[in-house]
Formats: structure tokens, C-alpha cells, sequence
């Protein structure tokens, strides 16, 4: 994957605010939503992909703190999945957290 | 214990009994939850850790009832609890797509993950209604309970 580019770095404490009020109101749109399908159709999520790399530290650090469903905006940012076809939610979770930390961006 | 979250989202819950059994937790969903499963989401989608029973992974009413008849439920008529038999009950929205499930208890009541959100017992009518709610129930599938 690209290194972050110097002005994603400048530009993430309005990015981090962005990303933010984006989580909250999908979160709060389908927390009651069992379908995978209906909170990556959510246009707060659509909008948090369409941001890109640079968004990818974000959900990193609030999948840290927060276990949620980022593992398809993640899959389509990042063009990767360090998932194993047996892991569960926790194992998913710590597949992608692991894979930040190799990436060196969390 | 009552939960507002859940009444805004369910206005049915008001009007019925229901109790929240459970702290959210993302870690299953409704499905996993009807099929006895605590540790992974259930849906036909290629993503992991969403777990599907069989291929082809399709988001519709057919292919619920098909991966249930892998774990041995049929179709039944009645939503009434039967001696010996465990059910689980599949809603859908307006265009026919699933939406929830939600297995029976001994008590004749209804077991239920709501999405991210908590484990309640409740009545089938509790979670039906138009967006959010879950629509209206589909079908209902029966197994006989099996040996311990």
C-alpha cells in the first residue's frame, strides 16, 4: 500500500472531526441493522470511503476503540483483507488492527 | 429492563412485553443469534468474518430459508410453539428481502439480537413495522430439538 502523502498529514485534524461526525450518525443510523449490506449502503459510510487512504488511520484507531463494522470500508480502501476465512468478529478485528500496525499506521 | 434505543427503532415494543437480556456487543448478529452461534455475524455476503452456511451467498428470502434447512428447519405454518420442536422466524422488508431473525424459547416467546444492539425476548409483532423496524414475518421454520 502508498505511504500517506505529507498533506493527508496535515490535513487529518479536520479530517479526524469529518470522520467522526460520519461514525456517529452511521452508527447511530444502523446500530439496529443485522445486514452487513443496509451500513455499507449508509451514505455516511459511503462518504467515509469515498475518502480514501488518508481515512484509513481513523478507522483503525475507532475500530480500536470501538469494535464495528469498518471491515468492508477497510476491504475497499485498502484493496487488501487480513481476515482468515475461520476468523470470528474479535479475530477480525485483531487481523486488521495487527495489519495497521504493519503498516505503521496505527 | 426496557430500552429506549430499541422503542425508537421498534415502536411495537411499546405496545408489547419484551426484556432486554443482553449488553450490545457487534460480535453477532440475528442470525448467528437463530442459529445458536455468539462469536460471528451470519450473512450472505463474501466479506469476512460474515459467515454463510453455503455457496451461493444471495440476499434474499429463498437463500435464508435454504441455509436454515442446512441446520435441519423446514417451513412450517404456525408461529405457536410445538412440543419438541425448536423455530426460528425470518422477517423481511417491503421488497421481500430479509431483514432479522429470531428463534423461539420454551416460554413460547421469541429470542432476538437486534442488530449491534442488545438480546431481547419478545413478540413476533414487537419488532414488525415499516423502516426501522423489521417489516412483517415471512416465514417460519421448525427443527425437532435435538438430544443433549
Amino acid at each position: 500500500m502508498d505511504k500517506l502523502e505529507h498533506s493527508d498529514l496535515q490535513t487529518q485534524q479536520p479530517l479526524e472531526e469529518t470522520f467522526l461526525e460520519l461514525a456517529e450518525k452511521w452508527r447511530y443510523d444502523t446500530e439496529m441493522f443485522s445486514s452487513p449490506t443496509k451500513k455499507l449502503n449508509h451514505p455516511a459510510y459511503q462518504k467515509i470511503i469515498s475518502i480514501g487512504k488518508p481515512v484509513i488511520p481513523l478507522i483503525l484507531r475507532e475500530l480500536e476503540r470501538q469494535p464495528d463494522h469498518w471491515f468492508m470500508a477497510l476491504t475497499a480502501i485498502a484493496k487488501q483483507d487480513p481476515v482468515g476465512p475461520e476468523d470470528n468478529f474479535k479475530q477480525a478485528v485483531e487481523a486488521w488492527l495487527q495489519w495497521g500496525r504493519e503498516q505503521k499506521l496505527i | 429492563m426496557q430500552s429506549v434505543s430499541l422503542e425508537i427503532r421498534f415502536p411495537n415494543l411499546r405496545n408489547t412485553t419484551y426484556s432486554v437480556e443482553s449488553p450490545r456487543t457487534p460480535d453477532y448478529n440475528c442470525v448467528a443469534w437463530a442459529a445458536g452461534v455468539c462469536d460471528r455475524p451470519w450473512w450472505p455476503i463474501s466479506q469476512r468474518p460474515y459467515y454463510w452456511p453455503e455457496e451461493p451467498r444471495i440476499e434474499s428470502l429463498p437463500a435464508f430459508i435454504s441455509a436454515f434447512q442446512t441446520l435441519g428447519y423446514q417451513i412450517c405454518e404456525s408461529s405457536n410453539p410445538e412440543v419438541a420442536f425448536e423455530k426460528v422466524a425470518i422477517y423481511v422488508d417491503e421488497d421481500e428481502i430479509p431483514t432479522h431473525m429470531a428463534r423461539q424459547i420454551s416460554s413460547g416467546d421469541w429470542t432476538s439480537k437486534c442488530g449491534d444492539l442488545e438480546d431481547i425476548i419478545h413478540t413476533l409483532e414487537g419488532l414488525q413495522g415499516s423502516y426501522q423496524a423489521y417489516g412483517k414475518v415471512a416465514c417460519v421454520m421448525k427443527r425437532p430439538i435435538l438430544a443433549k
